[in-house]
């Protein structure tokens, strides 16, 4: 600064340079304002694409006098919101716009804010075109320079999702924080970042000490690694749900805990952590626990008394009783002492252990009758102690003042009467422990049901014991029945034995001589003697044939083995037939045949031959009992639903008092020795069995002694119309014109049998008819002749030495066709029983004859056979 | 109707106040209890004029209404600028020797104080930062430039006046006094613009609402009864002066000897939203006023100015240097009751012709 200058060029100069460093001043300032003008149109066209395209509705109202508030503009929002337009809007008044009661309110903040003059917000509920808003009201008064309020400026957000996210949001709060379950949530750390009023309970933690602690700090030190395997579950996307483990109490306690896991993720998707449900199973632990310790009870008693409900051995009943029981009362060990009585009515007292060997009781003996032991043995009730060495209701004596020397420790006792039903004390079950008050409440009535349900088993193994021995009695009974009667079925089976034998014995030789009266009868002879007594051997020989078909007769009818060929029989047949057969005998003795027959009388069902048998055993009677001269009327009528064929005579007539036995086996009129007539006196029986095969009966009636008898056999009338059954056709019977058998010329025959005279007999009568035969005498000689001659048909005998004829046809039927295995085969044999003819059927044959047979039978079976071939 | 009417700002302080800081220098806190009593007596005194507005006298504005808020700084020297009064003395400013610049003290602290003692609204004189940018030195401080100084004053200045509005004082007004002598230094008006402009960097700061608060004053000066421009013709000054962003000008009018010229030139150059407080009693006259002689001035300056725009004030502060008695406290309250009265005549008289 010049030194010359004076104050006023000096503050000169200070002045103008100030006035360069304001200009510099100024042009910064007008530069700012410059920017900050561009920087405010900015904002302005910022806040003007805000405004028009905010979600939120905006509004400006001049304020006019007596709380006049007019729109002045509103922005789009305000007009989608409301479903007003512009128009509708913006120069009216607000009390023409918003509708009462929402006007008064809306009035009443907007009055607040210009008095206050700050910005007044409320929450306002409103109906709009679109439903129910809630909206976030804002109205901000701005004033002129004079103070006085010009403008509201208003903004609506809508806040309806958030009011309803947040009524949810604190619907849910209250539903975990009054939930007695822990909800819990955390980070990926693992650290804790809510925590329930559950959580505080089930816990002992409150709020404070657990947020934002480790989660581990629940964890007992065997379960830390739990938590990564939970986060690993929950990073593959999984729900834990129930997962029971354990946790820690405050107080340092385990808790048996049910666990949900749920992971927490941001918007993003992103794990960020997880939410955990925890629920306090401890007493429900214990709940299962003890049901499942009472389950294992009841399974224990439900077992044991099944056990010994179906133990009825004495000894193995207690021991079971006595196991079990030292197992559920926890005891050490246990006996039960139960008395016995022998057979001999002896009674006495045994044990049984269990727990501890039988040594560690022997040497002390039986247990007396000591103040301890006295209210078991005499039925007094349990006897429970928690300290039987210091229990003073037991006196002085042992155990009180301890235990015998080398005695098994005992403290906690236990003991209880066997009684039975009757009240008898059937013995004692005792329980020790070396440890003090072992023996429980619950043990003490587990086992009073179990000397219950001892006391009925053992009871019943009793009884059981009493009851076996009485069948013991018994079955010695049936057994000696059993072998009796097995002894008397074999004889029967001997008997029947012999009685086949008997008949093809005699049967074998009658064989031979009927077949030869038979064919020298037939010759012409010079000699009437020789006629005569020709006549005389062929019927005494049918005679004998007749009296041994009778006896096999009766003993397949006692021993049920008679068989019926049932069919539609035609009575008029079966009856003339009968009279065919007898008509000779009636001859003979000059007597009279009168037969009435109803052609109408119908058919019945029936085995014909069997009927037939009947009649003609009627017939035969009444002519063996009628006196030569005399008469024989035979009837066949339908009476009512049945038919009834009479045999009437005028002979010996029936003693009264024989009339009750007259169908008995073996019963005759005269058994005497000099009777008159002969027979086996089993033909009236057959009779009346086989009449009632059939269905039918038969009855006798005489008017006595000299005054003749009459004979009626009843049968059921078939209710079926008749068919054309050619079975049921009368088979015609020739018994004695040898023209009348088949021609058999061409047919070639292999008969075998061992009994060359029965060999004879058939190639006799078969050559007769013109058949050609050859004979073997065995089974192996037929099949040899059999290969070699190829038979149109085979009759074989069934009695055979060495190879019987089953076991020749047997052999015969595997040989191949082109060797004779499906000859046509025929057994005759003297074997006649039911059983031997099904038996020949099942070897192969097709036919079964029965010994003796008569020439036209057979050559009919033959040429029959051969048309099979 | 009411015109509204406020004081400038000093009252003369109390003579043992003046004795004892000439005795134990303005800084001695024993003074303290006779600062409290300065004010509130000065407050009680005012409120008894019944002025509607008053301030604290600038009692405790010890040394003067230019340097109160520098006086005492360490990097101040006591050699600055002379200010020439027409009584022959001068005042010398404080010269600033090193930056950055600082306020010692806000008055805003003085408006503290006196609204514990007053009942009607106080406001606020603050010194404006055109007479506080004559500290700077003309050589550039090293390390301190003049434009950082300028940034600083602004800063400062702004900070005082947000202070004083934020603790409610009525009005803040910026003493300009050095408008005129600006003038008179450079008749060109290059330092006038220059120091307006200045002005206008602190005003612009402000909101519109806030500028409604704010006035400038300005007048020739008044210390012992003489002035340091009164010989600047106001139509240099006041087509510029309504430049300022301020919403109230209170214009030194009674000691002007041709006010109605003055009048006109305000009409011609007010702008509509500016209020303008004319001056109405003279600090330096010895006389005082009557409310009649005042009525008539309202009622002449009501001809140029909007009645709705219009206030009255005294032309300056009645003791703006601490050490001048040239008037005493009783004249300067007598004055100021003749403003209230003169310009309340006013406003009856005015609305019974409206």
């Amino acid at each position: 600064m010049p030194e010359s200058w004076n104050e006023d060029e000096l503050l000169r100069s200070v002045a103008f340079q100030n006035a360069n460093s304001i200009l510099a001043a100024r042009l910064r300032a007008e530069k700012e304002l410059i920017d900050a003008k561009e920087a405010l149109l900015s904002r302005e066209r910022e806040l003007s694409l805000i405004y028009d395209n905010v979600s939120d509705v905006i509004f400006n109202l001049g304020v006019e006098g007596d709380s006049q508030y007019r729109f002045l503009s509103v922005n789009p929002a305000f007009l989608l919101t409301t479903g007003l337009s512009r128009e509708q809007v913006v120069g009216k008044l607000v009390k023409d716009i918003i509708p009462e009661p929402a006007r008064s309110l809306v009035l009443d903040h907007y009055a607040t804010a210009i008095r206050e003059r700050r910005t007044v917000r409320w929450e306002e509920t409103s109906e709009y075109p679109a439903g129910r808003k809630v909206g976030l009201v804002s109205v901000t008064p701005t004033f002129d320079a004079g103070g006085r309020c010009v403008n509201l400026i208003g903004t609506v957000h809508d806040i309806t999702e958030r009011k309803r996210e947040e009524e949810l949001r604190a619907r849910l709060a209250a539903v975990v924080e009054s939930s007695d379950d822990a909800v819990i949530s955390k980070t990926l750390e693992g650290i804790i970042t809510t925590w329930n009023r559950g959580a505080e309970q089930i816990f002992g933690y409150t709020a404070a000490e657990a947020i934002g602690k480790p989660i581990t700090m629940l964890m007992p030190p065997g379960r830390v690694n739990e938590e990564p395997s939970i986060l690993e579950r929950l990073e593959r996307g999984e729900r834990i749900e129930h997962y029971e483990t354990v946790r820690i109490h405050k107080d340092g306690t385990l808790m048996d805990i049910s666990l949900s896991v749920s992971p927490i993720r941001e918007s993003s998707g992103n794990l960020i952590g997880a939410s955990k449900i925890a629920r306090d199973i401890t007493s429900r632990k214990k709940m299962e626990e003890a049901l499942r310790d009472e389950s294992r009870v009841l399974e224990s008693l439900n077992r044991t008394g099944s056990l010994i409900a179906s133990q009825l051995e004495l000894e193995a009943l207690v021991q079971s009783v006595t196991d079990a029981a030292t197992q559920l009362t926890g005891a050490r060990f246990g006996a039960f002492f139960y008395n016995v009585i022998n057979e001999q009515g002896e009674s006495f007292v045994l044990y049984s252990l269990s727990g501890a060997p039988r040594e560690a009781f022997e040497r002390f003996g039986l247990p007396r009758n000591t103040p301890v032991f006295e209210p078991t043995f005499r039925g007094q009730g349990i006897v429970r102690s928690a300290d039987i060495t210091k229990d003073p209701r037991y006196g002085t004596m042992l155990p009180h003042n301890g235990m015998p020397k080398g005695h098994l420790p005992v403290r906690s006792y236990l003991a209880v009467p066997v009684v039975s039903r009757s009240g008898e004390v059937i013995g004692g079950l005792f329980f020790g422990h070396p440890e003090v008050g072992v023996f429980t409440e619950r043990a003490e009535r587990i086992v009073g049901g179990m000397a219950a349900q001892a006391a009925v088993a053992i009871d019943n193994s009793r009884l059981y014991a009493r009851v076996k021995r009485a069948a013991a009695e018994r079955e010695q009974l049936l057994a000696a029945e059993r072998a009796a009667r097995a002894n008397a079925e074999r004889i029967n089976l001997m008997k029947d034995e012999f009685l086949a034998t008997l008949s093809h014995e005699l049967r074998t030789p009658l064989n031979a001589i009927l077949g030869w009266a038979h064919i020298l009868r037939a010759r012409k002879h010079e000699s009437e003697e020789m006629t005569e007594g020709l006549s005389v051997i062929e019927r005494n020989a049918r005679m004998q044939t007749q009296l041994i078909e009778d006896l096999l007769d009766m003993s397949r009818i006692i021993s049920g083995k008679i068989r019926l060929d049932v069919q539609q029989v035609d009575l008029q047949d079966a009856v003339k037939a009968a009279i065919a057969s007898v008509q000779h005998s009636a001859d003979a003795k000059g007597i009279r045949m009168q037969v009435v027959l109803d052609p109408a009388a119908g058919p019945v069902r029936g085995d014909p031959g069997r009927l037939q048998q009947c009649f003609w055993n009627l017939l035969s009677n009444a002519i063996k009992f009628t006196s030569r001269g005399g008469k024989v009327h035979v009837s066949l009528q339908r009476v009512n639903s049945h038919l009834e064929v009479c045999v009437a005579d005028d002979g010996e007539g029936i003693k009264p008092e024989f009339m009750p036995y007259l169908f008995e086996r073996f019963r005759q009129g005269d058994a005497s020795t000099t009777r008159r007539h002969g027979g086996l006196g089993l033909g009236l029986s057959i009779v009346k069995s086989l009449v009632e095969l059939h269905g039918g009966n038969v009855r006798a009636s005489s008017p006595g002694q000299g005054k003749g008898a009459t004979f009626c056999i009843e049968l059921p009338l078939m209710t079926v119309q008749p068919t054309d059954d050619p079975r049921g056709q009368p088979q015609g019977v020739d018994a004695g014109a040898w023209g009348k058998l088949p021609s058999l010329v061409g047919i070639s025959v292999l008969a075998v049998d061992d009994e060359p005279d029965a060999r004879e007999l058939i190639k006799y009568v078969l050559e007769r008819c013109g058949a050609k035969v050859a004979v073997a005498a065995s089974g192996r000689e037929a099949i040899a002749m059999l290969r070699a001659l190829r038979p149109d048909m085979i009759v074989s005998d069934i009695g055979m030495p060495d190879e019987d004829g089953y076991e020749f046809m047997r052999k015969v039927r595997l040989l191949p066709p082109e060797s004779g295995g499906k000859t046509p085969a025929a057994a005759l044999t003297a074997f006649a029983r039911a059983e031997d003819r099904t038996r020949a059927l099942l070897a192969g044959y097709q036919i079964h004859i029965s010994k003796p047979v008569e020439p036209a039978e057979l050559t009919a079976v033959v040429a029959s056979l051969a048309r099979r071939g | 109707m009411v015109i509204p009417t406020e004081p400038i700002g000093s009252i003369p302080r109390p003579p043992e106040l003046i004795e004892a800081i000439a005795v134990q220098g303005d800084d001695d806190p024993a003074l303290e209890s006779l600062y409290l009593d300065a004010i509130r007596d000065t407050i009680e005194r005012f409120e008894a004029t019944g002025s509607p507005v008053i301030t604290d006298g600038e009692q405790r504005k010890y040394h003067n209404f230019w340097t109160y808020c520098v006086h005492g700084l360490p990097n101040t020297a006591p050699d600055g600028f002379k200010i020439p009064f027409s009584a022959g003395h001068v005042r010398r400013m404080p010269r600033l020797t090193r930056g950055p610049f600082r306020y010692k003290r806000h008055a805003d602290s003085y408006l503290d104080v006196a609204q514990r003692y007053a009942h009607v609204p106080v406001k606020q004189a603050v010194i404006s930062p055109s007479a506080l940018s004559l500290m700077y030195p003309p050589d550039e401080i090293p390390g301190y430039t003049r434009d950082q100084f300028i940034n600083d004053l602004l800063n400062e200045h702004e900070t005082e006046i947000r202070s004083c509005l934020s603790k409610g004082a009525h009005k803040v007004q910026v003493d300009f006094t050095e408008a005129r002598l600006a003038i008179k230094i450079d008749p060109t008006g290059r330092l006038l613009h220059s120091f307006i402009d200045l002005n206008n960097l602190a005003l612009s700061r402000f909101s519109a609402e806030d500028r409604l608060r704010l006035g400038v004053h300005t007048c020739p000066g008044s210390d012992r009864d003489s002035t340091h421009s009164g010989d600047v013709d106001y139509a240099e000054l006041l087509p510029s002066l309504f430049e300022l962003k301020a919403g109230n000008f209170y214009i030194a009018l009674a000691g002007e000897a041709d006010r109605e010229r003055v009048l006109k030139i305000i009409r011609d150059h007010r702008k509509a939203d500016q209020r303008v407080f004319v001056g109405v009693v003279s600090p330096i006259d010895p006389r005082i006023e009557t409310p009649d002689e005042i009525c008539e001035r309202v009622i002449e300056a009501a001809r140029y100015i909007p009645i709705e725009y219009l206030g009255t004030c005294d032309d300056c502060g009645f003791s703006p240097f601490c050490d001048d008695t040239t008037t005493t406290r009783d004249t300067a309250f007598a004055k100021i009751r003749a403003r209230v009265k003169g310009t309340e005549l006013a406003a009856r008289v005015l609305q019974g012709g409206a």
